[in-house]
């Protein structure tokens, strides 16, 4: 017989009590935590897929919209900008790194991103197999691309038009897979990149069919979608955005900035969630104190009993508040194990909505912060049920029974 | 052995003071107190286990001046030396009978050997009902735990408070019978307080309040 003993067999002589505790704070305590990692996940991977990106410049319209697509590749593009014009840009001393990148095509739902090698290094991407694509109508895959669709080096494929899989009209020119990118969990994991001839060849060659006897079509401007940049310095993150905005056609935006922006809106919803999780946490705490107070009442005589035992106040007050604690360090456990298994579910989901794995976050410190929190809690409510012991009048107690 | 010396409680919330009777009982002597309700026999009880705390007087349980003692050094005193039986409640709801005296020894901070404890239920008459819980227990067997728990970490003072009211005649007959038999062998004071008159031929020494 031990202390132990005797702390289990109250928690199991009043197994609904135990369980409403154990099963209302775990369910707080899963929401608080996986709330945190969801959206430290999710915030990390988008800054992620941002690589090295500094600055986008692309045709007039959202910027965030701009930012979505080609840079978080999951929305449409806001128009194209002139490649020669892009190019002129580019001849900034400030300027680091610079990728035109252009694309409207796609192969089974993924996009087909016409670049330059330079796009390479704003993700930091290696190849795992094969090489860069160096000739029109060569392709290297992201690991998600090929895993899914099970291509291979070597293999061909026809892009459709369109950003999406519904895209009817296929393309005649086939494409070849000359590389495999190693698993980067950025947006490059979902995406085919070539080169530009390839996507600027692909639309030639159609609206050559197309408009055969239209000759000088073929001498028209080319164009791409978006420009890349990094930049050497943060000087150029203050002149050049204002320079592409106010003296050319096109507009540059912040990735960060936007990001930032579309995180203060879908904030508002982590935010509501985590109110809920702390009105449960605080309904919980509720439970189990007035679990424990009633304990601490309506057992006062088998709580005095212990005292004519030879029992100590302290020794009673430690049988209870372990109690407490082993509701809460049982409700931690499941807690954490429900958070990972909702966090799964929900990363499962994103992963078939977004076709990119998401690599779950830990964010060590707020988590412990909350652990510390809901533990500061708790422990203040199990103190505040133990108080009542060091009143306790056990003659008076002894004596009221008969 | 036990003495009390001019013995007054002072209830908190009123002026009135009880004074007790001195009392003074040799080894493995015991006592009935009989008494109205309301007269104070269950606070002498409660001043004697150090339940309470006397006004003036002394009490000495086995040379030991428990009203000198330390709220920590009484709670250990209480446990190793006092077993108390109680009319209705006896032990804790949460374990079986077997436990309970198992518990009893760990807040004494004895050892416990399960074939003593068994031994003991054995002599009591319940051996069978040691491993079910108090509340699947009769009356007459719940207050021969009583009596188990009082006895079997071998206390030098038995204090029992109306053992017997809730009880019929046979069962009444059989407890008194198995108290006073605990409290030779242990060689222990017993102490019986009631009101209950069928018990007044059981004790040698009888004190009205």
């Amino acid at each position: 017989m031990n202390t132990w003993k005797i702390v289990l067999s109250n928690l199991k002589n009043k197994p609904l009590y135990t369980f409403l505790s154990v099963f209302s704070l775990s369910i707080s305590i899963a929401l608080l935590l996986g709330v945190l990692q969801l959206d430290a996940s999710v915030q990390n991977q988008f800054k992620n897929s941002l690589g090295n990106v500094d600055l986008v410049v692309g045709a007039k319209g959202s910027p965030l919209q701009l930012v979505l697509s080609s840079v978080l590749h999951v929305d449409n593009p806001t128009g194209n900008i002139s490649y020669p014009e892009a190019i002129k840009l580019t001849r900034n001393p400030l300027i680091k790194n610079a990728a035109p990148i252009s694309y409207g095509d796609n192969y089974k739902g993924y996009r087909i991103v016409g670049t330059t090698p330079a796009f390479d290094s704003f993700y930091a991407a290696e190849i795992a197999t094969g090489t860069s694509p160096i000739n029109s109508m060569e392709a290297v895959i992201g690991s998600e691309v090929a895993q899914k669709l099970g291509l291979q080096l070597g293999d061909t494929f026809k892009s459709a038009h369109g950003l999406t899989d519904e895209a009817i009209a296929a393309h005649d020119a086939e494409f070849k897979v000359v590389g495999i990118y190693k698993k980067s969990y950025k947006v490059l994991d979902r995406l085919i990149i070539t080169t530009l001839e390839s996507i600027w060849d692909v639309h030639d060659h159609d609206e050559h069919e197309e408009h055969e006897h239209e000759e000088a079509h073929q001498h028209e401007t080319k164009e791409v979608t978006s420009l890349l940049l990094s930049f050497r310095s943060p000087v150029g993150l203050l002149t050049t955005p204002r320079m592409i905005n106010e003296k050319t056609n096109m507009q540059a935006a912040l990735p960060k900035f936007e990001l930032d922006r579309l995180f203060k809106f879908t904030g508002i919803g982590i935010q509501a969630i985590s109110w809920i999780a702390y009105i449960i946490l605080i309904i919980s705490c509720i439970t189990i104190f007035i679990s424990l107070y009633k304990m601490v009442k309506e057992r006062a005589f088998d709580l005095a009993l212990m005292r004519t035992y030879g029992a100590s106040n302290l020794k009673i007050s430690t049988i209870i508040a372990l109690e407490g604690i082993c509701i809460v360090v049982l409700s931690l456990l499941i807690g954490f194990a429900l958070s990972q298994l909702g966090l799964h579910f929900v990363f499962t989901i994103l992963k078939s909505s977004l076709q990119q794995d998401i690599m779950p976050t830990l964010p060590l410190q707020s988590f412990l912060y909350t652990v510390i929190l809901i533990l500061a809690v708790i422990l203040i409510g199990i103190a505040m049920a133990i108080v009542p012991l060091f009143k306790m009048n056990i003659s008076k107690i002894l004596s009221d029974e008969k | 052995m036990i003495s009390s010396n001019s013995l007054t409680y002072q209830y908190p919330s009123s002026s009135s003071v009880l004074a007790f009777p001195n009392l003074n009982l040799d080894e493995a002597e015991s006592l009935l107190i009989l008494g109205k309700s309301g007269v104070g026999k269950t606070t002498l009880l409660h001043l004697l286990a150090g339940l309470l705390n006397p006004a003036t007087g002394n009490i000495t349980i086995n040379h030991t001046n428990i009203t000198t003692l330390s709220a920590k050094a009484l709670d250990a005193f209480r446990g190793k030396q006092i077993g108390m039986v109680f009319q209705n409640n006896h032990a804790l709801r949460s374990l079986t009978v077997l436990e309970n005296l198992k518990a009893r020894l760990y807040f004494t901070k004895k050892t416990s050997n399960k074939n003593a404890l068994v031994e003991l239920l054995n002599v009591l008459g319940i051996a069978d009902c040691q491993n079910k819980k108090t509340n699947e227990l009769s009356i007459g067997q719940l207050q021969r735990l009583g009596i188990a728990l009082a006895v079997v970490h071998q206390p030098k003072l038995i204090l029992a408070d109306e053992p017997t009211s809730s009880l019929d005649d046979t069962n009444c007959t059989k407890v008194m019978q198995l108290l006073q038999e605990q409290a030779t062998a242990n060689k222990a004071n017993l102490i019986v307080i009631t009101h209950d008159q069928r018990i007044k031929a059981n004790f040698k020494n009888v004190l009205s309040l």
